[in-house]
């Protein structure tokens, strides 16, 4: 899993909810500019944590469905999530090591390890 | 939209004198020169009512001076794009710099954002962000569509946005903090003409409310009491007295009182990365000096790229 997971609605519960991996839900649209800005992190984030976290993309457009249920209102908008359950949302595009530190945080977090 | 990433060598981000005087010395060389800027009276210069101080120019408005030397900038090549830039790469050999509707990438960056950035933020502002405040109508509009928003601000940027979101939300509260809107008339009739828009002048948005997401603003209008409005979003483009470097998130380092530092050509610590005009804190705040820095930056940027030890004066061209 090297590379981010588009996720439709249809996909949602068993990819994203269901997943045994920590994942990040990153809700995006093709005309936001700060999603461009952030892809660019998020697709070295899915190679270099392969096997630690789980990338997901929701393009908001197509697939509206959980962005409501999670009160997205702005993207992009990512949702660090483990087990089903949100544990940190980060709503605005990140440089990259500061986006990183945010994941290693949630990691450690659910993991308890390094 | 903008969604190509076409490569220049120059990228200036910020169309104020500082920004288009570099833009003006970089096409002429002969460089692809960009310009990213907000709007033409969303700078210090731009809503200035008359400017008589300028060398050459007896009596004009900071609007009509601003155009001229933009309008000569383009005549020389460069290229003027309205967009708000939200991020920078600066570590990579490449610049690039991310709008809200497209990526530029050069050789070189030229930071000329002013100062007119915000300081403080609104009450419930960072709280609610992403759950209702928004600095994006392009990104975030379409999630208010049959819903109350207001924007606040008063100048041509926050008219453009409140103009495009009137095509999604049911209502479009403006709040501008004055009497006046620092937007083209035509902007403005237009914006009224919406059914959908009302119009608060001299009007502070004081704090934004909700129950995990945003429910309601308070605002203060006219020496009137209070008022609450029931609104679903926010869309906040105010201004203030700080220089503009949020977009950096930390790239570059900051004085004290918040503004880059640059050597006496104008660059960065980051190589290649100039910045140039009021966001690099002169104690003389005035066009011209602006202007001049614009013109340093730009040689020296000339001259780095092509690889020469010194500036070309281009006296006979």
């Amino acid at each position: 899993m090297s590379e981010p997971i588009h996720v439709t609605d249809a996909a949602f519960e068993k990819t994203v909810l269901q997943s045994d991996l920590p994942v990040i839900v990153d809700f995006w649209a093709p005309w936001c500019g700060p999603c461009r800005m952030v892809a660019p992190t998020l697709d070295k984030i899915a190679k270099e944590y392969d096997g630690k976290v789980v990338v997901a993309k929701v393009n908001t457009d197509e697939n509206p469905t959980y962005a409501q249920k999670y009160g997205v209102r702005g993207i992009p908008t990512m949702l660090f999530m483990n087990g089903g359950e949100v544990i940190h949302s980060q709503v605005g595009a990140l440089p990259e090591p500061m986006l990183k530190n945010v994941l290693d945080e949630f990691l450690d977090s659910v993991t308890g390890q390094e | 939209m903008n969604t190509e990433t076409t490569p220049y060598d120059i990228v200036i981000i910020g169309g104020g004198p500082a920004g288009a005087t570099a833009a003006m010395y970089t096409s002429r060389s002969g460089l692809k020169t960009v310009v990213i800027d907000k709007g033409l009276t969303t700078g210090a210069l731009g809503i200035t009512n008359k400017i008589a101080n300028y060398p050459g120019v007896t009596e004009l408005s900071g609007a009509e001076l601003l155009t001229k030397m933009r309008n000569q900038a383009k005549y020389f090549g460069a290229e003027f794009v309205s967009d708000r830039i939200i991020g920078v790469d600066l570590q990579s050999e490449q610049k690039s710099a991310f709008g809200n509707n497209g990526v530029y990438i050069g050789k070189a960056m030229i930071i000329a954002t002013g100062s007119l950035g915000r300081g403080k933020q609104i009450k419930g502002e960072r709280e609610y962000l992403g759950r209702g405040v928004s600095y994006c109508a392009t990104c975030d509009g379409a999630f208010f569509k049959n819903q109350d928003v207001l924007v606040a601000g008063n100048n041509d940027e926050a008219v453009e946005e409140a103009l495009f979101l009137t095509n999604f939300a049911s209502q479009v509260h403006f709040v501008s903090p004055t009497n006046s809107i620092n937007a083209p008339e035509r902007l403005i009739s237009e914006l009224l003409e919406k059914g959908n828009v009302h119009m608060y002048s001299e009007a502070k948005l004081k704090e934004i409310r909700g129950n995990g997401k945003v429910d309601r603003a308070i605002i203060s209008h006219a020496g009137n009491k209070d008022k609450s409005l029931a609104i679903d979003g926010a869309f906040i483009y105010l201004q203030g007295g700080r220089p503009i470097t949020d977009f950096l998130q930390g790239q570059l380092s900051v004085s004290d009182t918040g503004c880059l530092i640059v050597d006496r050509e104008y660059q960065t610590a980051i190589p290649n990365v100039y910045a140039v005009g009021d966001v690099i804190c002169n104690h003389v705040k005035q066009v011209i000096i602006a202007a001049g820095e614009g013109a340093v930056a730009a040689m020296s940027a000339e001259k780095a790229l092509r690889g020469r030890r010194k500036a070309i004066v281009d006296w006979a061209k």
